[in-house]
């Protein structure tokens, strides 16, 4: 992580490979979707992984393979995609690729005080993903990690002791942290999460099951 | 394995055992084509020189033969494109799906499951050949990135992350010559740029580019520190870069 709330090369070269997790993906993809620099690194990794992915073996496939996908080819023209509703344009295009275009379908939740989030992933060694909303004026418990906890702001901001993280930033916390994020503006964040956040307060820890953070 | 047997006897400039076994299991050849031997006699004699005869008389027939091939693929694209041209899909299925395999089975995928997220690769391929850009990217790249989205996606809607991979030699006896999908100087222009690589950074593209590991397991595997395996990539990221040009 860069003192600039960017990823770093590592992240942007496994990403770029298909080294990354789902949840992972999704977070680099979004998150240089905010960044023109961010894009031309994983452009020439692609490149070049499409380099050696041409001087790859070839491996055997079924013999009927071929025919089943032309048998398939006249029916697989899809219509095309219904522009999506107004109301999902804070979200990056690989978020809206991710939730199949189907803003309607996020379930968004009451997560505590002027904070709601929707589940949009549960993934193996607990990671999950979500996009959280928090209101003009809200301060985030204050909490620490089980495992990391990458936050990119995809609207608004909010400010830690860290700094501020405005949109397209990304904000990484691991089990060394403990922050209580407050923004002023209000925000709209893709987060990933690898371990329950760990609520410092009473009231927090006993809400938590049910606020689902 | 002389392979093994003649890297261990190096000391202590081995290789990590992952590609110790794939070199044993000769799927170190998805590594631009470079042989068993070659590697093996890396850690003794400098590859530059040792090959450096054969690279060069091999690199401008492989730009020639690359340049060729890419032509042929850009012409397929348009021609699906324009016309839905089932002949020029089939030429870009021989030449793509069987590496699709090759990739996905790198990446922990099971044969059956490799076998459908090629077709459904391929079928993107179809359904958007119209947004391929032969100014924007090299038809090798474009594919290779719907192929990358189709294996993220099998392990998102899944639930999971990629499965411990499946055994190497098995991989291994599951490749076919393809000598007539493409020529061995194509390959030659990766082996090429590849092979001028010092071995600290062969290493390290192997199994990042290759394996698709992260790069924390790459420090695990082989005993470096993190930093020193970042370095180690960004240095031969750059170098190929500027090495394979407009090859891909």
């Amino acid at each position: 992580m860069n003192t600039n709330h960017k990823l770093d090369d590592q992240w942007l070269l496994s990403y770029a490979t298909g080294s990354l997790s789902p949840a992972q993906s999704l977070m680099v993809s979004s998150h240089m979707a905010f960044h023109d620099d961010m894009q031309e690194t994983v452009s020439q990794a692609e490149f070049i992984s499409g380099a050696l992915f041409q001087s790859m073996d070839a491996a055997r496939l079924p013999n009927d393979m071929l025919d089943n996908i032309l048998d398939k080819l006249d029916s697989s023209i899809s219509p095309e995609v219904t522009p999506i509703a107004s109301t999902s344009s804070d979200l990056p295009q690989p978020v809206l690729d991710f939730i199949g275009n189907d803003t309607g379908a996020l379930k968004w939740k009451f997560s505590g005080r002027g904070i709601r989030s929707a589940r949009l992933w549960n993934g193996p060694n607990d990671e999950r993903l979500w996009l959280l909303e928090a209101r003009n004026g809200t301060t985030v418990p204050e909490h620490g990690h089980n495992g990391i906890e990458w936050t990119l702001i995809l609207k608004g901001s909010y400010e830690t002791d860290l700094g501020k993280f405005r949109s397209g930033d990304i904000d990484i916390a691991d089990e060394n942290i403990e922050h209580q994020p407050v923004s002023d503006e209000g925000c709209m964040c893709l987060v990933m999460t690898s371990g329950p956040v760990k609520l410092k307060s009473l009231v927090g820890r006993i809400a938590q099951p049910f606020i689902g953070l | 394995m002389n392979v093994l047997k003649t890297a261990k006897q190096n000391g202590p400039r081995l290789m990590s055992p992952i590609f110790l076994q794939a070199l044993a299991s000769g799927s170190a050849h998805i590594y631009g084509g470079i042989t068993v031997g070659e590697f093996a006699n890396a850690s003794r004699l400098p590859l530059r020189e040792s090959l450096s005869a054969q690279m060069n008389k091999n690199t401008q027939l492989a730009e020639s033969d690359s340049s060729n091939r890419n032509k042929t693929m850009i012409k397929y694209m348009n021609l699906i494109s324009a016309n839905r041209d089932r002949t020029a899909f089939i030429g870009i299925y021989n030449n793509f799906a069987p590496k699709m395999k090759t990739f996905l089975v790198s990446r922990g995928l099971p044969h059956a499951t490799a076998d459908e997220v090629v077709q459904e690769s391929m079928l993107a391929v179809w359904q958007k050949a119209h947004t391929y850009d032969s100014n924007k990217a090299a038809v090798s790249t474009w594919i290779f990135t719907i192929t990358r989205y189709k294996y993220i996606d099998r392990l998102r809607r899944e639930g999971r992350h990629k499965t411990e991979s499946d055994d190497l030699d098995s991989m291994a006896n599951d490749f076919i010559a393809d000598d007539e999908l493409i020529s061995q100087q194509s390959k030659d222009s990766v082996h090429t740029a590849i092979s001028r690589l010092p071995n600290d950074q062969k290493e390290v593209i192997f199994l990042s580019f290759i394996k698709g590991l992260p790069h924390s397991e790459i420090a695990q595997h082989l005993n470096l520190p993190l930093g020193t395996v970042k370095s180690r990539i960004r240095r031969a990221f750059g170098q190929l870069r500027v090495d394979l040009g407009d090859l891909a």
